[in-house]
């Protein structure tokens, strides 16, 4: 390509500088939503994997213990009868600092752990003999690694305040770790190691492992040595590899990350619309130019490519932006997405945010395809420009018009393939984002035919209310269809993607609060207090429960168990439950199963209840059966009901008896105690007497109904805390595209209003004019909006957040949520037709019919 | 080649865009970035870290009454203890086995705050074994650390038993012995039976051995000098049935070597007419100033009597340089005149250094000379501490 041709298409950009330089912005933002989105995720999962990979140290397999945890004196059977070299007991939790920072507590036994952590290996003539003397025998003292250290402004001999629990703590700093490279001291971020006996204290956890690592030879030995092991341990344990148990926590988290990836997606189809639409125009504008360098030799190859090269251009340049934009927004997004993940799946904390390569290709890819995908149309559109001479702007508007009624027949074809991948019962995530990938381009493409059909219907309307001026504004929507079809398409296609978040969003929550409503029905919550925000494996201490009972005022008690139990498929959420039939049937709502059967089944103890995501992730029915390893071995159990569960995310929960559960699991421990005051004995009153009796702030949690209700709720608004943020930048993208648009449209229609001031309409009457029409063009895209957003909203509850969360939720309408969306729409279709109209009732009418 | 109002533009609309960014990226940060401060309480310096020699244990002060079978169990009231046990074997074939097994206690504290966790001591554990291989020319050794926690490692007087994981060292219900002998690691494994043909030797003043002139720079020690040994030893997965002589070493002490030295030579003889002797040498650092030395000789029905610088020649015949640095002496001639005693000691083979957190040599040894005019023969242990390259800490 010579670089004159070169010239002619920069010109062009140069010289509607405003036009290109929107376009650019939204897919800036477009790609720095998904930037900022995968940084975020990333980084959660690399400080998890790191300190993951910290924590398990050269470990090849690990014993976990069952629902009542991992006795300690298995590891002295493994010392001291069975004369396993090579393990070593840790005991881990975590620890909130004051400004909510969270330090990873690592407790080991300095001397089993050398060979698994040679970063923390103590001799009793090495160097950190002092400090280990200190930390075997002083209660309460730690290391950490420098870094973490310095971050924290603390040196050794320092003591820090910790909230592990919610019980306060003193820790002294007894030691460094100098670690010996870089990795090795992002590995130890955030790592509070401390001996064995002060973890087991810290965590309140004595006479309990976390686990016991262990370094299994490979080949026949190895062999040899997990049959010995499975021998001998008691059968609720399992033996794991420590990749599995960080693979089987980042497998709960995919769905998370994709939703989010997904999300963000769509904030950049809304910039693509964006890039389509400037492109289409600026061939548009450029029809004369193009028909010249046709005529002078330029081939139709050459000007597709020039097209395309200019468009790739934009959108390498806004990608690169968009890069940067994505990792500046992404660093405080950190913090809200680890929040999440640390609510919903795992402990993550995030101190440095690095940016993986991976991401910012992603990013840059996406931006840059999506700006050529969007141009390859308009791209085309320009090689159709015969040589030589411009066609007729009446002919080209005949013509486009011509092709709405196929570009509608392509759009209804879009949406029903849409409808059928999202339909699909099998498949993946991304098939049914494929399909609603589709959907949106089918209702962009019958955008046209809309917006033909609206002016026809509004002209008269309009011409009746505002006389002539009304309906000629109505009717120069479709006149020049082949600009403002496409700006609306961009419009309404942005509107709706908020329209469909914020449907999703409140949809859920009414889900989740009539859930809640439901499920809590008792006055009073006590549970001990955890990290996880109201799930818990934690227990109450033992007791607890005879305490409760014995205060004055308490009426009912129920209890539950929260556990953990292994089955031949990996760990399961377990919810032991001694309600009685009345409760039982009055707070659990079953999506399969009549309450009432449920309960008697489970009252035999061979059956169990299923949460709504562990049926559909395991593909259990009414009848099916659940393997788990109970004490006595691996046991069959029943599926009596499918209940309604939103407390739980990643693989679902099953819910037994509280009977039937002590049975086979031998753990009698309490995670939680739900209280009903006496007749006549008030809530707050009754919550004071406890807490003096149990006490309250160590470690445990007393809550009024509302206040558990209000919690849940919080961590709720906190998981959707991102989709929000994206929800606001698409606004911003959208609402950037169409001033851009419609700033273009009405500015290229100058000659027009022009020719209206000559022939006598006032400075007044054509800004009236203009601006009505670019409101209209608001509304009309404000109306499209809303059946594309509901039925998007339809396609993520029903569909996408099912296949992710496994959770059956009500659709809800919300007015506010469409009347939002109708305003957002008008006022950007104003604000854009602002300046224009501004110019235009200015210019002199000579000076408008001359630029032509 | 553009018109200026055309870059003019071009200018702006770059520097808007660039600024429009920069101020969404500044506000998202703003809204969402952690504070950073930490509350951090002040207190002691690390100057305060514990040295082991002041955590309140008890002084090694003079002689005391020695009473059995308790003191075969720990002292916590001292810092440090061990339970030493060598001995040299042989198989009906005549395969000769020389084999180490010592459990040292050390306290790091003395009565310290009450703890909730079972992990929580103050004692920690740690043991050697080795075994020399004489025929192959083989040395094996291997070092344990455990905490006194849990039942991982402890010591017991009664029923006898120290032990770290399954390296034990067990006596009968009713007193140390017999004494059974357990440890294995790779490649190699002792199970021995002890018995003891004499009585308890007390060394030094009735058990109160001084090892320097400073305040309690002394130990209590004791030995069982000769044990008459059966059992198994195996080598590479193979077993050996094989009797022969042990001795036990028993020593606690609050205080570390004393400064004026670098480090000993131990000697454990076990000689073919039934004596035995006990000998130290503590070598003056810098080769300066006297050293300390001091001795037992028991005889054959046990009797036993102490022994001195005047009484003792020790002259080394031989060096051996150890692969990882040092050179130790490596054969002697070993005269007590007023005893008609002279023989020459020789390892049975050079290396039996162990590659320990503190590295030194100890090792089987073989006995040949005269007494009295009579050829007299046996086995025997010697250990050589400070001659390793880089001392210990």
């Amino acid at each position: 390509m010579t670089p004159l041709l070169w010239l002619s298409g920069l010109r062009h950009l140069l010289r509607h500088p405003w036009q290109m330089a929107l376009s650019v912005l939204g897919i800036t933002i477009g790609v720095a939503i998904v930037v900022a989105i995968d940084l975020g995720n990333q980084s959660a999962k690399r400080a998890f994997d790191l300190s993951s990979d910290a924590v398990s140290g050269k470990a090849t397999h690990q014993i976990l213990g069952g629902p009542g945890g991992l006795p300690e004196e298995i590891y002295t059977e493994l010392r001291v009868e069975l004369g396993i070299r090579g393990s070593a007991p840790v005991v881990e939790g975590y620890a909130y600092l004051e400004d909510g920072r969270v330090l990873r507590i690592l407790g080991v036994e300095p001397f089993a752990d050398s060979q698994f952590r040679p970063y923390i290996a103590i001799t009793p003539n090495s160097g950190t003999m002092a400090d280990a003397v200190e930390l075997l025998t002083t209660p309460s003292t730690a290391l950490m690694s420098v870094e973490t250290a310095d971050s924290l402004g603390l040196s050794p001999g320092n003591t820090i305040v910790l909230d592990v629990a919610s019980i306060e703590r003193n820790v002294r700093l007894v030691g460094l770790i100098e670690p010996e490279n870089s990795l090795s001291a992002e590995t130890l971020e955030n790592l509070l190691i401390t001996d064995i006996s002060t973890a087991q204290e810290l965590t309140s956890s004595e006479g309990y492992l976390s686990h016991i690592d262990l370094i299994v030879p490979g080949g026949k030995p190895g062999q040899l040595l997990l049959e010995r092991l499975e021998s001998v341990l008691p059968p609720e344990t399992t033996v794991l590899t420590p990749s599995t148990r960080s693979e089987a926590v980042e497998q709960l988290t995919a769905s998370f990350d994709q939703n989010l990836f997904m999300i963000s997606l769509l904030g950049l189809i809304v910039g693509a619309f964006l890039i389509y639409n400037a492109m289409t125009f600026s061939v548009v504008q450029r029809r004369p130019v193009i028909g010249s360098l046709r005529a002078i030799g330029v081939t139709r190859q050459q000007v597709f490519a020039l097209v395309l090269t200019e468009s790739a251009l934009i959108g390498l340049v806004s990608s690169v932006l968009g890069v940067l934009l994505g990792i500046v927004i992404g660093r405080g997004l950190v913090d809200v997405i680890t929040q999440t993940i640390t609510d919903l799946f795992y402990v993550a904390s995030v101190q440095e945010v690095s940016v993986p390569i991976s991401t910012i290709a992603k990013g840059a890819l996406l931006g840059v395809l999506a700006t050529i995908g969007a141009a390859f149309v308009p791209a085309l559109e320009a090689t159709r420009v015969p040589a030589r001479e411009a066609l007729s702007r009446s002919h080209l508007e005949s013509r486009f018009r011509g092709t709405v009624p196929l570009a509608s027949v392509i759009g209804l074809g879009a949406m029903v393939v849409g409808c059928g991948l999202v339909l699909l019962p099998v498949g993946t995530l991304w098939v049914s984002f494929l399909g609603l990938a589709a959907l949106i381009l089918g209702g962009a493409l019958l955008t046209p035919a809309s917006v033909v059909l609206f002016s026809r219907v509004l002209a008269p309307v309009l011409s009746l209310m505002f006389g002539a001026l009304g309906g000629m504004a109505a009717r120069g929507i479709s006149a020049s269809i082949s600009r403002t079809a496409v700006a609306i398409a961009a419009l309404s296609v942005a509107i709706s993607v908020t329209i469909s978040i914020d449907t999703m969003v409140h949809s859920f929550r009414d889900t989740v609060e009539r859930w809640l409503d439901d499920s809590l029905g008792s006055d009073i919550y006590i549970s001990p207090a955890s990290l996880r925000s109201y799930q818990s494996e934690f227990e109450l201490a033992p007791g607890a429960l005879e305490r409760i009972r014995g205060v004055e005022g308490v009426g009912s008690v129920r209890t539950v168990r929260n556990s953990l139990v292994n089955s031949p498929e990996g760990e399961v959420r377990l919810i032991a439950t001694d309600a009685d039939l009345e409760v039982f049937v009055e707070r659990q709502s079953f999506k399969e199963g009549d309450p009432e059967l449920v309960w008697r089944a489970l009252q035999t103890g061979d059956a169990i209840a299923v949460s709504e995501p562990f049926a559909y992730r395991n593909d259990k029915r009414v009848g099916s059966t659940v393997r788990l390893s109970t004490a006595d071995g691996d046991k069959d159990f029943r599926v009596a009901g499918i209940y309604y569960d939103y407390g739980s995310t990643g693989k679902g929960r099953v819910m037994m008896s509280r009977a039937a559960y002590v049975r086979h699991w031998g753990d009698d421990r309490y995670s939680g105690v739900a209280v009903d005051a006496a007749m006549g004995v008030s809530v707050d009153e009754l919550i004071a007497r406890l807490e003096s009796a149990i006490g309250s702030g160590r470690g445990v949690v007393i809550r009024s109904n509302a206040e558990l209700k209000a919690a849940a709720l919080e961590v709720f608004e906190r998981s959707f805390a991102i989709t929000n943020v994206v929800r606001i930048l698409a606004v911003l993208v959208a609402f950037i595209g169409v001033l851009g648009a419609l700033m273009a449209i009405q500015l290229e229609r100058s000659v027009e209003f022009g020719t209206l001031r000559v022939i006598g309409f006032t400075p007044g009457q054509v800004w009236l004019m203009f601006t009505s029409q670019s409101g209209l063009m608001g509304v009309v895209a404000g109306l499209l909006s809303v059946p594309l957003g509901l039925i998007e909203a339809a396609v993520l509850i029903f569909v996408i957040n099912r296949k992710a969360f496994g959770w059956t939720m009500e659709m809800q309408v919300y007015p506010m949520t469409l009347a939002q969306a109708a305003f957002i729409a008008v006022v950007a279709a104003l604000l854009a037709g602002v300046y224009p109209a501004f110019r235009m009732s200015r210019s002199s009418p000579a000076g408008a019919l001359q630029e032509e | 080649m553009f018109r200026d109002g055309l870059t003019m533009r071009f200018l702006i609309m770059a520097a808007s865009i660039a600024l429009l960014i920069a101020m969404l990226g500044w506000g998202v940060y703003a809204l969402t970035r952690p504070s950073e401060a930490v509350d951090v309480r002040a207190s002691l310096s690390v100057s305060d870290a514990l040295s082991i020699g002041d955590s309140g244990f008890d002084l090694v002060m003079g002689p005391r009454r020695f009473e059995f079978p308790a003191d075969h169990g720990p002292h916590l009231e001292y810092a440090l203890e061990w339970w030493y046990y060598t001995g040299n074997l042989e198989t009906s074939e005549g395969k000769r086995f020389g084999y180490e097994l010592t459990f040292f206690r050390r306290g790091l504290g003395t009565g310290g705050a009450a703890r909730s966790s079972e992990w929580a001591t103050e004692q920690i554990y740690f043991a050697h074994f080795a075994l020399t291989d004489i025929e192959n020319d083989e040395f094996y050794a291997f070092e344990r650390f455990s905490r006194d926690a849990l039942g991982l490692s402890g010591a017991n007087a009664m029923p006898f038993r120290v032990w770290i994981e399954d390296w034990s060292t067990s006596g009968a219900d009713d007193g140390i012995l017999p004494t059974r002998l357990k440890a294995s690691d790779e490649d190699a494994a002792i199970d021995l039976v002890l018995n003891s043909e004499k009585p308890i030797v007390l060394h030094g003043e009735g058990g109160y051995s001084r090892k320097g002139s400073g305040l309690g720079e002394a130990s209590y020690y004791y030995s069982m000098t000769r044990m008459p040994t059966t059992g198994m030893v195996s080598v590479e997965g193979i077993s050996h049935s094989v009797s022969g002589l042990s001795w036990l070493d028993r020593e606690w002490s609050s205080a570390q070597l004393s400064d004026d030295y670098v480090g000993w030579d131990w000697f454990a003889l076990q000689l073919s007419d039934g004596r035995d002797i006990m000998y130290y040498q503590l070598r003056p650092r810098d080769g300066v100033g006297n050293g300390l030395e001091a001795g037992t000789l028991i005889a054959a029905d046990g009797s036993y009597s102490p022994l001195g610088a005047a009484d003792v020649n020790i002259q080394a015949l031989d060096h051996w340089e150890s692969p990882l640095g040092g050179t130790y002496p490596s054969r002697w001639r070993f005269r007590i005149p007023n005893e008609g005693l002279d023989i020459e000691i020789t390892p049975y083979i050079s290396d039996q250094e162990l590659d320990t957190v503190v590295r030194y040599w100890e090792g089987a040894v073989r006995i040949e000379g005269m007494a009295n005019g009579l050829p007299v023969g046996g086995s025997g242990y010697v250990e050589l501490t400070g001659y390793a390259e880089s001392p210990s800490p």
